[in-house]
């Protein structure tokens, strides 16, 4: 396995698309803060509680990274036909999977170290500072990502089934937004109609449990370690799932 | 391991798509040592069978032995192997030396040397830092052996792998396999649509026809079946084979069924030959001279068809 993580990180390494994906999220998100200082001239006031403090609203976009850095990993991979060389080798498609979803979940984390320090980095170096104000932003932001890690591994995970079972990148996207954008929406509306049923009771239960909308409610438990718990337990159990499926389809896929 | 050891059977292999049969009860046998030529037309299964013995596909139906392996232990066996089957497939992004040098680690291959060895033994040593994508056919093909030769395979499995090559790539190509199975006593499997050049190389053949093979044959006993010859037929063919020895002088001959002699001598003088036999009361019924190679061998095999 230890082989397979060191040839995908060498591919990676040398892909642009590494560069240019991470390099546009640290562009868009200088914009913010440009934008911050440049109302901060014009008599604004915005300080590092306000700016640092968004992090901790774009969940989602957490969930956008996932499709992303999953893509950098897999891109190509079915288009190019690459996958044969290693299944002809003998290496076994329980490791061709965990291999790129382990590698998914590194960059993953590389990108979110990265972006966030860049971000809050910024926003202390560019905004105006309130040292009582500033602590508690951190740590809001610390709880934050403490909850939002395993479920963004667990968004991770979706995108390494939808790229390993569907053929096509184009496919495999429009099913990641499916499962982690579009299903809570469809849930809410499912247990709408069914509201007082035990079906609506099922449904509504059921869609707090999916990964971005879990995420949504952190902000408004700081502090909440079962709900800290709740989460990891949660991004664990779509992790295990999600490779499951995803490795069984593999196995009768094709290649 | 001795010399005929069995390097991968097949038993009754099936592979369906639907309700097509794209392999029909295919058996077959690949010795050590063997350069084993895979002739079929298009459709006729041969990539199928390839795929499923690199692990690509699964088959529905049948059994494979690979190094004496089966079942779930094949896997482990397939790291004795190199293979290009269909187009090679590669990083686009990625030159000819970084591809190989992520398969290398990925397959835990000992030595960076190995993939400049590789590259020279394809004679891409100077598109090493080329890009993929901007490779030529033929040279898309040379990374694909390349790649297939750098664990240093027990067997190899070609398809279609002179494909897009130039001629003096192919004289290359031929080179390298004739090395490869003569000194380092390399298994091959290939398959090729040019019979001329499979037939340069290969020690014995499978002919597939429709998803099953249809006859396996060494490459010494289609030569004496192909060879060119008299074929007379006759009316007494104990007498005929008294006088082609007794007043001929030869023993160059074959007497078969039906009253039919191949003769193997006196193939720029027929008349001699039907002088004589007429001349000691041999009645010669009918005379045409014969011959055959691997294409026509094939046709015949499979009654006519349109391209092999």
């Amino acid at each position: 396995m230890l082989n397979y993580i060191r040839a995908e990180i060498y591919k990676l390494l040398r892909r642009k698309y590494t560069y240019i994906a991470l390099g546009v999220m640290l562009l868009l998100e200088a914009l913010l803060v440009g934008g911050f200082v440049f109302t901060n001239a014009g008599g604004g006031h915005t300080g590092f509680w306000d700016g640092s403090l968004l992090v901790a609203g774009m969940g989602a976009v957490g969930f956008c990274a996932c499709m992303i850095t999953g893509d950098v990993v897999f891109a190509g991979q079915y288009k190019n036909a690459t996958l044969k060389n290693e299944v002809s080798f003998g290496l076994s498609r329980t490791r061709i999977y965990l291999g790129k979803f382990i590698v998914q979940t590194l960059l993953s984390i590389v990108y979110m170290v990265v972006m966030i320090v860049f971000y809050v980095g910024s926003c202390w170096l560019f905004l105006y500072q309130d040292p009582e104000s500033d602590l508690r932003a951190l740590q809001i932001i610390g709880y934050f990502l403490a909850v939002g890690l395993p479920l963004w591994i667990g968004g991770q995970a979706v995108a390494c089934m939808c790229q390993f079972l569907l053929n096509g990148e184009m496919a495999a996207s429009f099913a990641y937004v499916g499962i982690v954008f579009v299903l809570d929406g469809v849930l809410d509306i499912l247990s709408m109609m069914n509201y007082g049923s035990r079906m609506g009771e099922v449904l509504a239960t059921v869609k707090v449990y999916l990964p971005r909308p879990m995420l949504d409610m952190a902000v408004s438990v700081v502090g909440d370690w079962t709900f800290l718990g709740e989460a990891w337990l949660v991004g664990l159990f779509w992790v295990a799932v999600c490779t499951a499926i995803g490795l069984s389809g593999f196995y009768k896929n094709s290649i | 391991m001795n010399e005929n050891e069995a390097v991968l059977v097949t038993y009754g292999l099936q592979r369906a798509y639907g309700s097509c049969m794209a392999l029909d009860g295919a058996s077959m046998m690949v010795r050590r040592g063997d350069v084993y030529g895979l002739v079929g037309r298009n459709g006729a299964g041969k990539t199928t069978l390839m795929r499923m013995v690199t692990g690509q596909s699964e088959p529905s139906g049948g059994e494979m032995e690979l190094f004496g392996a089966s079942g779930k232990d094949m896997r482990l066996q397939r790291s004795r192997t190199g293979a290009m089957i269909e187009t090679p497939s590669f990083a686009p992004f990625l030159s000819a030396r970084e591809n190989l040098e992520y398969y290398r680690l990925q397959r835990g291959i000992p030595g960076k040397g190995v993939v400049d060895e590789v590259l020279e033994q394809v004679d891409l040593t100077g598109a090493g830092k080329k890009k993929f994508k901007s490779f030529s056919l033929g040279m898309k093909q040379r990374l694909g052996l390349a790649l297939a030769l750098m664990n240093h395979p027990d067997l190899l499995i070609l398809d279609e792998p002179i494909n897009g090559l130039d001629p003096e790539g192919v004289a290359e190509f031929r080179q390298i396999l004739r090395t490869l199975n003569q000194e380092r006593q390399t298994t091959i499997l290939i398959s090729s649509h040019i019979l001329s050049e499979l037939s340069n190389v290969a020690t014995r053949y499978g002919f597939m026809e429709k998803g099953k093979l249809l006859e396996e044959i060494s490459a010494a006993t289609l030569h004496d079946k192909c060879r060119t010859c008299l074929r007379l037929e006759v009316d007494d063919p104990a007498k005929a084979a008294a006088v082609l020895q007794s007043v001929l002088g030869t023993d160059r001959f074959e007497v078969l069924p039906g009253g039919i002699i191949q003769l193997y001598d006196y193939l720029d003088d027929p008349k001699q030959a039907s002088y004589a036999l007429t001349q000691n009361g041999v009645a010669l019924l009918a005379m045409e001279q014969k011959g055959a190679d691997l294409e026509a061998y094939f046709l015949s095999l499979i009654g006519g068809g349109r391209d092999a």
